[in-house]
């Protein structure tokens, strides 16, 4: 589904990834966790085509497409969706015009008819159920005025409406009680499928006890310095990130 | 003995406009004339035109070259409709009850304001809408522009003693007309009464639009004004208004999309002369290109007009890098009991926001459209006719298309 290879990224001069390669296939749910400034929020933003950051070396290709080449919205016509650490408020907008706006921008690059207004609603109205977000928030301003759980819960509403292929989910447990991060979780874990796939982006361990990752990796200093299962989760919890970082020095 | 005479700004605009055909009392001309006489186009100098130059008014060709206008005129069909085609009431008209076309003379109002001097000199249409109960009847005065000409219609709007009433002044200029259209339209808002105008002032590619409202309400009424600036060389609007009586709601609501050089000036004056009143200002503009937009709103509170409260914001997006805004709010306030605050924001669309929906799959283009929308959208919920809008709304559209 994605594969980056050897990545290099700048942002005002200062390298934030330095050689990071990570392979996703369909079906899989893969967790980058790290300590603070170790790129995650970085790789995240390259993904979704922000331009601020330099790419100064290495290839990302994405169902087929050199990803690096396509616009932000390109990305997301081919099935890239971006959760956000923090979700923009956009007064004046509501959800459900820009929601229909995004499907049938998406549907125009495909080629398809714009959705129905019935078949749209009928969405919202069962794609909000699976986040338990009120019918009354989908159709108000984008974000305005919502607590950080809502933000998030909306976040993964737009996910379930936009159907991605690849989610890359940024620190969505930032901010969030245990209750919202059940419902944020129980959210992803509904949509997961064997045509699509998840990069979960945390620092914690807690987010994994309600999605189980197939792969965990641990990305320190711009690169992925160590790949296992679930249970290298855990054992960063109980240990902490230093000793990765001295293992890596080491070695 | 020959008198050496340096000739105004004001005398070479007036060989091209022909004197009026209304009768005018000899004493109402005298006191105009002198006004027109003594004055010169207004210069930088001058604090309320700092930022607004006329003197592209002695360029304009008044030729009476013709083009037609290719969009529907109309915006309500609801209404009851007067026609001024290029500045003349169209003929042939049936006569409506409540609108007055024509005159013994001209009425004494007057200003020491020099256009509207002007606009009694050289007035093309003398126009009265009388609302006299409180059905909400909706008239539109449709100014029809096709030619390049001297468009001065005098407007008298009343609306009597617990009456309702709503206006609309839906300007409309062929695509590249250059007129100069010179309005001055004086309102009473009686006891008790409620006032609606609505101002759309569609103007083509190279007309001046000079326009100002006098307003005065008494107790207990409540008026608003709004005014959409769409497109035109140069528009500068005047709104004076004097809230006279206890107890008044006064709204101003504007919006304005400039591409071009286009040049716009909102000018407002809310004088609150007596105590228990609210007002409420607020316009917001997008600006593109070359264009300036110009916002200066007074708000004054006199002494003994206790307990006044009074919102004013104007708030602008600068689309392009090359446009310009000048925003001047001023309170004066000489009363100690009251509420009043003043906004003025100038900036760019939110880039974060312009990701955001770009990273659900909307193009940049769709994304800022969605955002401008949003913008201008808190001033047409303010607008209580849904005619005028879904006509605005269509416009803003538009202008994003194009």
């Amino acid at each position: 589904m994605i594969e980056i290879k050897n990545l290099h990224a700048n942002i005002e001069g200062k390298e934030i990834l330095k050689g990071l390669t990570l392979t996703v296939n369909a079906g899989e749910v893969h967790a980058i966790m790290g300590p603070n400034g170790a790129g995650k929020s970085t790789l995240a933003s390259i993904l979704a085509g922000r331009e601020e950051y330099e790419i100064t070396k290495g290839e990302v290709t994405f169902e087929g497409a050199d990803l690096l080449e396509l616009s932000t919205e390109e990305r997301a016509h081919l099935g890239l969706f971006l959760a956000f650490q923090y979700p923009v408020e956009i007064p004046g907008v509501s959800n459900v015009n820009f929601l229909r706006t995004a499907i049938n921008e998406t549907r125009d690059a495909k080629g398809e008819d714009p959705i129905s207004a019935k078949e749209f609603m009928a969405m919202v109205r069962e794609k909000s159920k699976i986040v338990e977000l009120d019918s009354k928030l989908a159709s108000r301003s984008v974000n305005e005025g919502f607590s950080g759980g809502e933000k998030k819960r909306n976040e993964i509403f737009q996910m379930a409406m936009l159907n991605p292929k690849l989610a890359v989910l940024d620190e969505t447990d930032s901010g969030l009680d245990i209750d919202a991060l059940r419902i944020v979780a129980k959210g992803v874990n509904t949509l997961k499928s064997a045509d699509n796939a998840s990069i979960v982006i945390t620092h914690y361990q807690r987010l994994l006890d309600y999605i189980v990752p197939d792969f965990v990796h641990v990305l320190h200093d711009g690169k992925i310095v160590k790949t296992g299962n679930k249970d290298l989760a855990l054992e960063l919890e109980e240990k902490g990130y230093d000793w990765i970082k001295e293992e890596t020095q080491v070695g | 003995m020959e008198e050496v005479l340096t000739q105004t700004k004001f005398d070479i605009l007036r060989t091209e406009l022909r004197p009026t055909e209304l009768k005018i009392s000899d004493a109402l001309r005298a006191k105009t004339s002198e006004i027109v006489n003594s004055s010169d186009f207004p210069t930088r100098k001058n604090e309320a035109w700092k930022y607004t130059n006329v003197n592209g008014l002695n360029k304009l060709v008044l030729d009476g070259k013709n083009a037609p206008i290719s969009e529907p005129l109309i915006i309500s069909n609801r209404s009851r409709k007067l026609f001024i085609k290029n500045g003349q009431v169209s003929e042939g008209q049936s006569v409506l009850s409540g609108i007055k076309t024509s005159w013994d003379v001209l009425p004494e109002f007057y200003t020491d304001d020099a256009f509207d001097a002007l606009n009694v000199l050289y007035c093309t249409a003398a126009i009265q809408l009388n609302f006299d109960n409180a059905e909400n009847e909706t008239i539109e005065l449709v100014f029809e522009n096709t030619t390049n000409s001297a468009i001065f219609p005098r407007l008298f709007i009343q609306c009597n003693k617990g009456a309702k009433g709503t206006v609309i002044l839906n300007f409309q200029g062929a695509e590249k007309n250059a007129s100069f259209i010179n309005v001055s339209t004086y309102v009473n808002v009686g006891e008790n009464a409620n006032l609606s105008i609505h101002k759309i002032q569609k103007n083509g590619a190279e007309t001046f639009d000079l326009q100002r409202e006098y307003v005065d309400q008494a107790a207990n009424s409540t008026f608003t004004m709004n005014t959409f600036p769409l497109s035109g060389k140069l528009t500068r609007n005047d709104l004076k208004i004097n809230v006279n009586g206890n107890n008044c709601e006064t709204f101003m609501n504007g919006a304005y999309t400039l591409k071009g050089k286009s040049h716009c000036d909102n000018h407002t004056t809310v004088d609150h002369k007596v105590a228990h009143c609210y007002s409420k200002e607020l316009y917001k503009g997008v600006i593109d290109d070359r264009a300036t937009n110009v916002f200066n709103g007074k708000v004054f509170v006199r002494k003994d007009a206790q307990k006044i409260n009074a919102f004013q914001s104007n708030a602008n997006i600068l689309l392009s890098d090359t446009g310009t805004v000048n925003s001047k709010p001023e309170l004066e306030i000489y009363a100690d009991d009251v509420k009043c605050s003043h906004g003025s924001t100038t900036g760019q669309l939110d880039d974060e926001a312009i990701f955001y929906l770009r990273s659900r799959g909307l193009s940049e283009k769709a994304a800022k459209e969605l955002l401008v929308k949003a913008f201008l959208g808190e001033v047409l919920e303010e607008v209580q006719n849904e005619e005028v809008r879904s006509y605005l709304e269509a416009q803003i559209e538009k202008h994003f298309s194009a």
